[in-house]
């Protein structure tokens, strides 16, 4: 059995998931946002292969969202994980970026750009700090003209190839959102998509037919629906299954529509040529997860960054036209064979309602019985695909298994398994979490009295909760940044995020109560076992005071627990040396409290 | 003229120029060991270009030379620059590397693959700390057994095509080098360049017949030329080509079909090629006119790689395909997106020293400066190197410098290469001499520029250039606003007693016995001199640098505080002699750039 040093499983360059992909405007090159050099920094590279083109040369700050435009490119960089990206400009043979916006208090979103090439929709909450606006930037000028500035939060603009109307998905609540079509010369509005109740509806692009959208209307899953501009509000479905839609594209003369589903957490990519209503084949790209996605101006080909179980986030593209695919990049520099890692096992085991828990089971293949650590992704409303993670296959590789499971608020398993995290956080998902440790105990390679429970984010929340009141199950834990206090959490949360509280975790003021009962700081007498803590100094979605108090308590308490904080980091690591300084030291931990030798 | 920022001039991807270029067993691919990761690693490309694989993943540690065998990579690599390196073997296709050699005290330098594409021979002071032996190094099991070890800097050289004899070298000084010829079943020794006096004979390759020997030696002349040396008979080589410019470089394919050369005609690399089966001189296409530090040719003869800088263009790699006639840029190391239009070209001047001689060195003259200008004089280092367009150390600070109105003077003083072994020898024992007085020369030609503002000139270098930079503060120092030294040496008496051991038995030669010469070290030492110091002083130095040891700089800085002067002291803990992270490069670019800028009165 091979024993490679965590580095080699961390050799790893990193694509940025709050970024995308984008097409030259001839289509002939592709631009994602990648680390290699050592920070997020915008690429480019032909879509047939070859050499990649650094175009940003930022060291601490790191690229977000980005348009290429016949100007150049707009993108977005932030301050240190700060998330509030800045647009800047940067012509297309290079040179620096200028800063177009000057506001580094403001949130700013690069979305689409005009059909003329001219300008980018963005996204900024410049006026109030909690509403998100749309504005249109003058690639040439650097002006931003305001497109829609109410008390309303705008997301995903979408031009309609007359240049004159914009279609925004206007968010409502959680998973309430409306489509609505902006007439730019008129600033007339209309609302395409009037609903009673929650309803998710977000737009896709203008095409044959009419307005393209995703929408859960009816439907316990995110469909792709194509809506007629004449206001008949009904959308006709254009694929609806038993899975969600989860990117979907279209091309700039409409004619091509893309979309990506997400089949029990692997992604299928499928194409249609709306104009002759025709499906057109997709060539074959690697099975696991799609993490961001383009179709190309003229709709020949299609971007993808795909993630596997044995292979890290690479970006594909494959030809409509040739029925060819090609890996353009290659992101896993540690050159371990895939074979020598190790592929989950898709299980399902109930929980305490009758439903039934999806999860990644990776079992080590050293002899048993093994520790396990259960890892509880973040979101909480998102959803563990099974795809290579280097701290997962390091304690793998040391004979330790590993559980993820997508307990109830994932996504992927449908609105009504998603929406019971609302308003419900520290409830049932930690029944799930009880579930899926007894799960454990009954399989007979895993060593009952070694399990760890690992988070970060709404998964550090998870962890914190197991190990203050579940603490019995536990031999460790390891929390990154995850709330610990839901009443001072949601008081800390970014502006944009707050007219969502309510309805997502609960009112600060008005549910209190329920908030204190929920939080695992209420219970931080009863924590046992040692725990790990790793917190950014500079999060601004979950602030370093959650962490700190959980850590003041337990040291006051007398409990062990070892807290890390890095100054130079926001909500997660950016920084591939602060990676690889974090993950061997969360390794050690677990190893130490799980008795495994390094 | 355009003012790009610090950070786009600085964007440039560098190459370690020290480290071969290899080529893949089948010649389609090509390695070298560059920066594009932050620290230097090894990365592999195919000959036509397109995506490059990264093959180590060294944050800490640095990648050094390597060579590509059938059994994967063997890739030396050091920690944190203190250039003990170690011989590591990797997967051609990639994966974690494994330590051949497993020391940290000593050094190993890799030589030549055997024909049997298994043994390697090695150069290393595993034996004796102050010699060079020759090693040959399993690739396969990492077993090291060792084939000359007597007292003495040996060096492997090509093997012989019967694969029991190969060419070594032995090195007494710069500037005399002998090649034998070595029996490895036997341990017979035959020297093939007996002389008397200096004499600088490097092997290059057997003749495909194994019955020459092709060396580039100065024989009788004052450069370097390629010769063919019989085995047998009179050894007297017979020349291939013989000029005046020096043969800089030369390879020889693997079955001895094809012989490249290059020849540094006046710092520019030209090529050359030949077919020694026919004879005949084949044409080699296009490439930049620059300076070109490395040449591989693949084992076919077919493939040419070479990386190659410009004034205007930093070090690339590109292939020539001597079949085809056609040249390929694989890499795009400056992404600073500025045109090569809007950098500046400089002048190659000559002007007249003390003794008659005349120095060469290339002038940057901003472009559209209004009135008189500050100046920088930038010392190389070595000193046996040259000053040369092209170089990656050099690239961004002097375009930096020209687009902020400064102009700069990059003399090749005596004692550099590229003029002939006599310009080159006049260093030799006489540093903080003649050279000085070359320096000096260096400055009253700008000053003699009517555009030269006269009370804002500094003086820059590093290594030997350092040395240089803190005599001339010293010792000449009406005539400067600030200097920056770079590690470079500040009292040649603990200089000479603190270089790695392998250097000590040329010292005398080439700086001069810290015992015996103890006199004449003490006066050209700068440390002699330190109240003659006027202006501001910057130092920077790495603390694991084993050629130039942090103590040179410390006493030096001690001193000068110690007598209230101003001077900037920046020690990097985790570097050597230069700097290998992009990180610290450019740490190190801003303090030195914003110490000249605030000292000569200029705006960032």
């Amino acid at each position: 059995v091979s024993r490679p040093p965590y580095e080699q499983f961390a050799a790893v360059r990193r694509f940025a998931i709050q970024s995308n992909l984008s097409f030259s405007p001839d289509g002939g090159h592709v631009a994602y946002v990648q680390d290699a050099g050592g920070q997020l920094n915008l690429w480019r590279i032909p879509v047939t292969g070859g050499w990649p083109t650094q175009l940003t040369l930022q060291r601490e700050s790191a690229v977000g969202q980005h348009a290429w435009t016949r100007h150049g490119f707009v993108f977005g960089i932030d301050d240190r994980g700060n998330e509030r990206w800045q647009p800047h400009h940067l012509p297309e043979a290079g040179g620096w970026p200028r800063d177009l916006a000057g506001r580094p208090d403001v949130q700013h979103f690069v979305g689409q750009q005009h059909p003329d090439g001219e300008s980018v929709a963005i996204l900024a909450n410049a006026t109030r700090p909690e509403d998100m606006s749309v504005y249109r930037l003058d690639v040439r000028d650097g002006e931003l003209r305001p497109l829609l500035d109410d008390e309303a939060n705008y997301n995903l603009p979408r031009w309609h190839p007359d240049g004159r109307r914009l279609a925004v998905a206007h968010a409502i609540d959680r998973g309430d959102s409306d489509v609505v079509v902006l007439d730019t010369a008129t600033r007339e509005r209309t609302v395409l998509t009037r609903h009673q109740g929650d309803e998710a509806n977000f737009p896709v692009g203008f095409g044959a037919g009419g307005l393209y959208v995703f929408t859960d209307r009816g439907h316990d899953f995110n469909w792709l629906g194509r809506l007629a501009l004449d206001g008949d509000c009904e959308p006709e479905p254009v694929w609806r299954g038993e899975w969600d839609v989860e990117f979907a594209g279209i091309d700039r003369a409409g004619r091509r529509l893309a979309w990506v589903t997400n089949e029990d957490g692997i992604s299928v990519f499928h194409a249609r040529d709306v104009e002759r209503g025709r499906e057109l084949l997709v060539p074959e790209l690697p099975r696991g997860r799609c993490v961001l996605f383009a179709i190309a101006p003229d709709g020949r080909r299609l971007a993808a960054v795909i993630a596997t179980a044995s292979r890290p986030s690479d970006l594909y593209v494959a030809d409509l036209d040739e029925g060819t695919s090609l890996r353009l990049t290659d992101s896993f520099l540690g050159g371990i064979p895939e074979d020598d890692l190790i592929r989950p096992e898709l299980v399902r085991y109930p929980t305490f309602d009758g439903r039934r828990v999806p999860a990644w089971l990776y079992r080590p293949r050293t002899a048993g019985p093994s520790p396990v650590v259960v890892a509880i992704h973040g979101g909480p409303e998102a959803q563990d695909r099974g795809v290579y993670a280097p701290l997962a296959q390091y304690v793998l590789s040391r004979g330790v298994g590993v559980l993820a499971p997508n307990i109830r608020g994932s996504t992927g398993y449908g609105k009504e398994y998603r929406r019971l995290i609302q308003r419900d956080w520290g409830g049932g998902e930690l029944r799930d979490i009880e579930a899926s440790a007894r799960y454990l105990h009954g399989l007979p390679w895993v060593d009952r009295s070694r399990l760890a429970v690992m988070g970060g984010s709404f998964g550090g929340f998870a962890t914190l909760s197991a190990m203050s009141r579940l603490p019995e199950l536990w031999a460790c834990g390891v929390d990154l940044c995850g709330p610990s206090n839901l009443v001072t959490a949601l008081r800390s949360v970014p502006p944009t995020w707050r007219r969502f509280n309510k309805r997502w975790m609960g009112d600060p003021d008005e549910d209190a109560e329920l908030l204190t009962a929920r939080s695992p700081i209420t219970y931080v007498d009863q924590v046992r076992a040692p725990l790990f803590v790793w917190q950014g100094a500079r999060d601004p979605r979950v602030v370093q005071g959650e962490s700190d108090q959980m850590v003041e308590r337990l040291r006051g308490l007398g409990r062990e627990v070892e807290y890390v904080v890095f100054d130079d980091e926001g909500h997660g690591i950016t920084k591939r040396a602060n990676e690889l300084r974090l993950m061997p030291q969360i390794a050690r931990f677990l190893f130490t409290h799980l008795g495994v030798p390094e | 003229m355009p003012r790009p920022r610090f950070e786009q001039l600085y964007a440039v991807r560098r190459f370690q120029a020290l480290s071969d270029l290899s080529f893949s067993p089948d010649a389609d691919q090509v390695a070298y060991v560059h920066d594009g990761s932050g620290q230097m690693n090894l990365w592999r490309q195919s000959v036509q270009g397109g995506w490059p694989s990264q093959l180590t993943v060294l944050e800490e540690d640095v990648a050094r030379q390597h060579t590509w065998t059938p059994h994967g990579f063997v890739v030396g690599i050091d920690r944190q620059g203190s250039e003990q390196s170690q011989l590591n073997r990797l997967p051609a296709a990639g994966g974690w590397p494994r330590d051949l050699t497993g020391r940290t005290d000593v050094q190993f330098l890799i030589g030549h693959l055997h024909p049997d594409g298994r043994r390697l021979t090695v150069a290393g002071n595993a034996t004796r700390r102050q010699d060079r032996s020759v090693y040959v190094l399993d690739v396969v099991t990492g077993e090291l057994a060792p084939l000359v070890e007597d007292e003495g800097n040996f060096s492997p050289g090509p093997w012989h095509p019967d694969g029991r004899r190969l060419a070594i070298s032995r090195q007494h000084s710069n500037t005399n080098r002998d090649v034998f010829l070595l029996d490895v079943l036997t341990g017979e020794r035959t020297e093939l360049t007996p002389h008397e006096g200096d004499e600088a004979n490097q092997p290059v390759g057997f003749s495909a017949d194994g019955a020459g020997l092709y060396v580039v030696t100065d024989r009788g002349h004052d450069f370097d030329w390629l010769g063919r040396l019989p085995l047998a008979g009179g050894r007297e080589p017979e020349p291939v080509w013989r000029g005046d410019w020096g043969v800089e470089n030369a390879r020889i394919d693997r079955d001895a079909r094809r012989l490249v050369w290059v020849v540094n005609a006046d710092g520019r690399s030209t090529f050359h090629a030949r077919d020694l089966a026919t004879g005949r001189d084949l044409t080699v296409p296009d490439l930049p006119s620059g300076w070109c530090p490395q040449i591989a040719l693949s084992a076919d003869g077919r493939k040419l790689a070479a990386l190659i800088g410009t004034a205007t263009r930093p070090m690339d790699v590109y292939v020539a395909d001597l079949d085809a006639g056609t040249a390929t840029r694989l890499t795009h190391s400056f992404l600073g997106g500025i045109a090569e239009e809007d950098l500046a070209e400089p002048e190659l001047v000559r002007y007249p020293t003390f003794d008659g001689r005349q120095v060469p060195a290339w002038l940057y003259r901003p472009r559209d400066a209004a009135g008189r200008v500050p100046a920088v004089l930038s010392i190389h280092g070595g000193p046996e190197a040259q000053a040369r367009p092209g170089g990656t150390a050099t690239f961004a600070l002097f375009q930096y410098l020209v687009s902020r109105g400064v102009a700069v003077l990059a003399p090749n003083i005596r004692g550099s290469t590229g003029y002939g072994r006599a310009y080159q020898r006049l260093i030799h024992r006489d540093w903080g001499g003649g050279e000085l007085r070359d320096i000096e020369a260096s400055v009253c030609y700008l000053r003699e520029q009517s555009w030269i503002d006269l009370d804002r000139v500094a003086v820059h270098g590093g290594s030997f250039g350092g040395f240089a930079a803190l005599s001339a503060m010293t010792r000449l120092p009406q005539y400067w606003a600030c200097g920056v030294d770079l590690f470079g040496p500040s009292n040649l008496l603990t200089f000479a007693r603190s270089v790695p051991p392998y250097w000590r038995h040329m010292m005398r030669a080439w700086v001069g016995d810290p015992d015996d010469d103890a006199d004449l070290l003490r006066e050209r030492s700068p440390i002699s001199y330190l109240d003659g110091l006027r202006a501001p002083l910057m130092v920077l130095q790495g603390a694991n640098d084993p050629r130039v040891v942090q103590a040179e700089s410390d006493q030096v800085v001690e001193r000068l505080r110690g007598m209230g002067r101003k001077v900037e002291y920046r020690v990097f803990d985790d570097e050597g002699h230069g700097f290998t992270k992009a990180a610290n490069q450019l740490t190190a670019a801003r303090l030195l750039t914003d110490f000249l800028f605030e000292h000569l009165g200029v705006e960032a």
